[in-house]
């Protein structure tokens, strides 16, 4: 038989999987938390070999690990400080700085609890240079406490990259 | 334009934007419904006739021009028009350039999670609208138009995105069909979190990662570099070369599946930090900081495997690479690109640490860089790629084997990666959810976490392999491929240097005491057994003892040797500054009170400057060592005498710092049932501002000053200096004070550090290896064809401008290194590895004991 004549058969055997997939199936895209005991389901091919009755449900979910801070009092200039702080580093390299904030909560860490501000920092150099990070930050001051996803840099000649040379007066003859 | 059918196939393209699974046997039934293909001969900007089946294709370049075309086709003006596929494929069913995801899990029972949008293709970072489809309903556009190039990134996008997730279905699927008993890393609420992308919002109406999409920019204007992964954004952007114009790099799809690679090894290190839809940690897993470090090597070298997942071919960067720079990377050592001498047998493979600094374009070079680092870790991937396809009856399939056995790499790599970057720190969980319990089993603690995984413990490259085989042991001998034994794991791992751990640190047991395990958390966890590795597989792996390293000393057969490196010249440290910036690392500076301003450039530390110091680190032994990490953060070295001042006497660690200089030989200082030795928790000598006191269990800073007292002198905290030698200066006259004029109090101040600090994010140094009886400088440095120091090279340190010159510091510094016999495990317990917390103390380290007198 000519190969052609399967494309149809084939087609049309997909078809009827599909069918019979979406009779089967219900929508869960998006939904909301299903708890796992609701979802225990001893028809799975896949279900370990403990009987799900056998082992413990669920032993809770964690408390976040927040509490409650130091209230202090958030300076209505946060981000120019910020700002600041960060102009203090890059002076005049800096063209621009954009200040997202995304978020406040309760930041415990290293036996201190704070009121923080979470923030994405992007900086455009003069020489049109990009970055692009996260922070989490003190708002009565705009101190950066932490900060993390850095970009990685792709440099296509590594030998290329410049270092800090070793001062000269270190190893003369 | 003619459009047909065009009823019949709309619905089906919305099915298909739910359920991409089904999009293979469907395009079946569009294909053998209509043979009115458009032949790719001939320009192709244009679809003459649409009757539907074009809906949604475009023509695509497959692989990158020096495939398609030889190696001698010049990066100039590259005709990409000639490179495309003869068949249009699919791009994306939406009507932008937009890509959806989609992942099915079992987990009792089939679930399907998507979704949309997940990744969008723009220009470059000033567009925001993702291009929409043309009018005769495809994205067929001029070859070389920015367009094209969006097409055709997000065809490549799309595809390595699907085969992840599919590879990544299959691990789940797999490691969660197996009995509870097995403690597995992969979570089961996977699909709940939606962290099988790069989403992790910190509460439900948080915009943390506002993003669910990973933007791709294909004609990214950036010169800086040649392509960058921003895990900010998320974003990748695919840069240029002036100096041959019409080149991008996102025509070499091994680029951007390399480049992609970083976005989903990101994916994989954060799977367990989002418990449900709503409870993220705050903070995200990253691997490599900012300079050269082990963890970006790893995610280099991981980066360059998926390249091989996608293209089968072991070789990485032909064109985008190889044609402009001469630096493609070959990834394996069968490649003829390698030197003489490296090959597939156990002696000639591509092994650490004498391969570290390898590049294979320039083999007489010596370059520290994670990319060439990273090759070791990309040969072991594809080696193990080819065991497991031989030895796993693999190799009758239709693709040889590659497919199924580079699943059960991801496989090994999402349970290792997803562990390693745990910063709820429970590394395993309970039936279907995290347990309760305040027990932690990596990373040290929920809290102190990121810490612990990326500066304190990160991933080098013992660790990684450690946890890598632990994971072959339980899932692919014990379970996958029984053939491919325990023995025959070590050896290739021993093959590439790699063999550097003497356990499996499998025993599950807790951060903070060792008689706490897996069990106590997860009852059905049994009591896991401690796997030695077989000393016998250990042939090339070499461990040196930490006690052999040391700052290096002037002696009169080495007369220029330097112990210790100083940049204070006003431009070098200006330079510094802006480029740690523009790397993403903010420094808070003491402006007040010190700043580049002060600096000299006599090489000297002054009252005031912003310097860089260079350690140079000493191997006496007669092995190279490699992987050397050099921490001047805080921790646990002193026993705090007054809680209403934080001041300190230091512990006894060595033989350098003794009683008689005021050190303390006992109390706290020793570990006893009441009062562990170090601390079980990471606290900082900060004033609590409800009650006053500092904290008695407290990390302090590495740096104290000498306090002289008539006829004796003794080591003090600075805090204690400060307000004694005629100084009295008032906080606002700190390092690390607050600048702001809009508070009284800064709550993170910490007065133990007021006259001479390392700065926060810059005080952790790193080395890629020194040779036997040689300093790091005459290792790397001199032999480096530029000189120069990388940035993770560097200490960064200010000096308060009010110090009285002449005032002598100590800094008790903490090295390590990756092939280090004793700074893991000390042979007791079995050689089971240290505790997390036990990274608050020495024992782990070597201390090096950097003293420096402030000059005039």
């Amino acid at each position: 038989m000519n190969k052609h004549y399967y494309l149809p058969i084939f087609g049309l055997v997909a078809l009827l999987v599909a069918a019979y997939y979406f009779r089967n199936s219900s929508s869960e895209i998006n939904d909301p938390f299903v708890s796992a005991q609701s979802k225990v389901s001893k028809t799975s091919p896949l279900v370990p070999e403990e009987s799900a009755a056998d082992v413990d449900l669920a032993e809770g979910m964690p408390e976040p690990s927040l509490d409650k801070g130091i209230t202090q009092d958030s300076s209505p200039e946060w981000k120019e400080l910020l700002e600041e702080n960060l102009r203090a580093q890059g002076g005049d390299e800096i063209e621009e700085i954009k200040i997202d904030k995304v978020d406040s909560f309760v930041w415990s860490h290293e036996g201190v609890s704070l009121n923080v501000d979470s923030v994405v920092i992007t900086i455009r150099g003069r020489q049109n240079q990009r970055t692009k990070f996260r922070a989490i930050v003190d708002p009565k001051n705009g101190k950066i406490l932490n900060s993390w996803d850095r970009p990685i840099v792709e440099y296509a000649d590594p030998s290329k990259r410049r270092g800090i040379k070793v001062d000269p007066r270190y190893h003369q003859e | 334009m003619k459009v047909v059918r065009q009823r019949m196939i709309k619905p089906i393209l919305k099915l298909l934007q739910q359920k991409s699974f089904l999009m293979i046997p469907l395009l079946g039934v569009l294909t053998s419904c209509n043979p009115t293909e458009i032949t790719g001969t001939g320009v192709r900007s244009n679809v003459i006739v649409n009757d539907g089946s074009f809906d949604g294709k475009a023509y695509i370049y497959k692989d990158n021009p020096t495939m398609m075309a030889g190696s001698k086709y010049g990066p100039s003006n590259p005709d990409m028009g000639s490179f495309l596929d003869q068949k249009a494929e699919l791009v994306t069913t939406n009507t932008t350039l937009t890509g959806n995801c989609g992942i099915e899990l079992f987990f009792y029972g089939s679930r399907n999670f998507s979704l949309n949008n997940c990744i969008r293709v723009l220009s470059d970072i000033t567009s925001s609208q993702p291009v929409p489809r043309k009018e005769d309903r495809t994205y067929i556009f001029p070859p070389g138009s920015p367009e094209f190039y969006q097409t055709n990134a997000l065809y490549h996008l799309s595809l390595g995105t699907q085969t992840f997730l599919d590879k990544m279905a299959f691990a789940y699927n797999q490691i969660h069909s197996l009995p509870l008993s097995i403690p597995k890393s992969i979570p089961s609420y996977l699909g709940n979190s939606k962290l099988f992308w790069l989403k992790g919002v910190y509460n439900a109406d948080s915009k943390l990662y506002k993003n669910d999409y990973l933007t791709a920019y294909a004609n990214c204007t950036t010169e800086d570099g040649a392509a960058y992964y921003s895990p900010a954004g998320p974003e990748l952007c695919f840069g240029f070369m002036s100096e041959y114009p019409g080149f991008q790099f996102i025509q070499d799809p091994s680029v951007v599946y390399h480049e992609l690679a970083h976005a989903l090894v990101d994916v994989m290190l954060n799977m367990r930090n989002g418990t449900s839809s709503t409870q993220y940690h705050p903070f995200r897993s990253g691997m490599g900081f900012l300079a050269y470090d082990e963890a970006k090597s790893i995610n280099e070298g991981i980066a360059d495997y998926y390249s091989f997942v996608m293209n089968k071919r072991t070789h990485v960067g032909e064109w985008a690479l190889g044609r402009t720079v001469n630096q493609s990377r070959p990834l394996s050592e069968d490649s003829p690109y390698h030197i003489t001498g490296i090959n597939e047998s156990p002696d000639g493979r591509l092994s650490y640490p004498q391969f570290l600094l390898y590049d294979p374009n320039n083999p007489d070079k010596a370059v520290e860089d994670e990319h060439y680092a990273g090759q070791i870790i990309t040969h072991y991937l594809v080696a193990l790629t080819k065991e497991l396809q031989n030895q796993c009856g693999l190799t009758s399939e239709e693709d040889g084997g590659h497919g199924k056995a580079t699943s059960f790499v991801m496989l090994l790599m999402a349970e290792t990666l997803s562990e390693l970057g745990d910063l709820n720190a429970k590394s395993v969980d309970a039936y279907g959810a995290p347990f309760a319990d305040s027990y932690f089993f990596n990373n040290l603690d929920s809290s102190s976490s990121w810490l612990w995984s990326q500066t304190i413990n990160p991933m080098n490259y013992r660790k990684f392999s450690q946890i890598f085989a632990k994971n072959i042991y339980k899932y692919i001998s014990g379970n996958l491929c029984p053939n491919f034994e325990k023995n025959e794991s070590e050896k290739l791992l021993d093959d590439y240097g790699l063999l550097l751990f003497k356990t499996y640190n499998n025993n599950g047991n807790s951060t903070k005491d060792r008689n706490i395990v897996y069990n106590h958390a997860v009852s059905f966890i049994p009591n896991q057994p401690l796997t030695p590795v077989s000393e016998d597989n250990r042939r090339k792996s070499v461990l040196v003892s930490k006690q052999l390293i040391d700052l290096a000393q002037k002696t009169e057969s080495v007369s220029d040797r330097i112990t210790y490196y100083t940049i204070d010249n006003q431009s070098d440290m200006d330079f510094l500054l802006k480029q740690l910036l523009f790397k993403g690392l903010s420094i808070p500076l003491s402006t007040n009170v010190s700043g580049i301003k002060y600096n000299n450039g006599n090489i000297k530390i002054s009252p005031g400057e912003v310097l860089a110091i260079v350690p140079n680190l000493l191997n006496t032994s007669n092995s190279t060592m490699a992987g050397v990490q050099l921490l001047a953060n805080d921790w646990d070295h002193v026993h705090i005498t007054d809680e209403n001042s934080g001041n300190f006497k230091p512990c006894v660690v060595d033989t350098t710092t003794t009683v008689d200089q005021g050190a303390e030989a006992g109390a706290s200082c020793v570990d006893s049932p009441t009062v562990p030795y170090p601390d079980k928790n990471y606290i900082r000598l900060i004033e609590n501002q409800t009650s006053k006191k500092f904290p008695l269990n407290a990390v302090a800073p590495v740096c104290m000053v000498q306090l002289d007292e008539g006829e004796t002198s003794r080591w003090v905290s600075q805090n204690e200096f400060r307000k004694k030698q005629g100084l009295s200066l008032v906080d606002k006259d700190c390092l690390g004070y607050s600048t702001s004029g809009s508070g009284d109090t800064d709550f993170t101040f910490n007065p133990h550090e007021c006259l001479a600090r390392f700065l926060p994010g810059a005080n952790d140094a790193f080395f890629s290896k020194i040779d036997p009886q040689k300093t790091f400088y005459e290792t790397v440095v001199k032999e480096s064809p530029r000189g120069e120091f990388n940035y993770g090279n560097l200490l960064v340190m200010e000096v308060n401008k009010w110090v009285p010159p002449g005032t002598k510091f100590r800094c008790r510094l903490r090295a390590r290194f990756s092939n280090c016999s004793d700074c893991y495990t000390d042979g007791s317990n079995s050689n089971d590895d240290f505790l997390d917390y036990e990274y608050n103390g020495h024992k782990p380290f070597k201390v090096i004991n950097f003293d420096f007198d402030v000059n005039e």
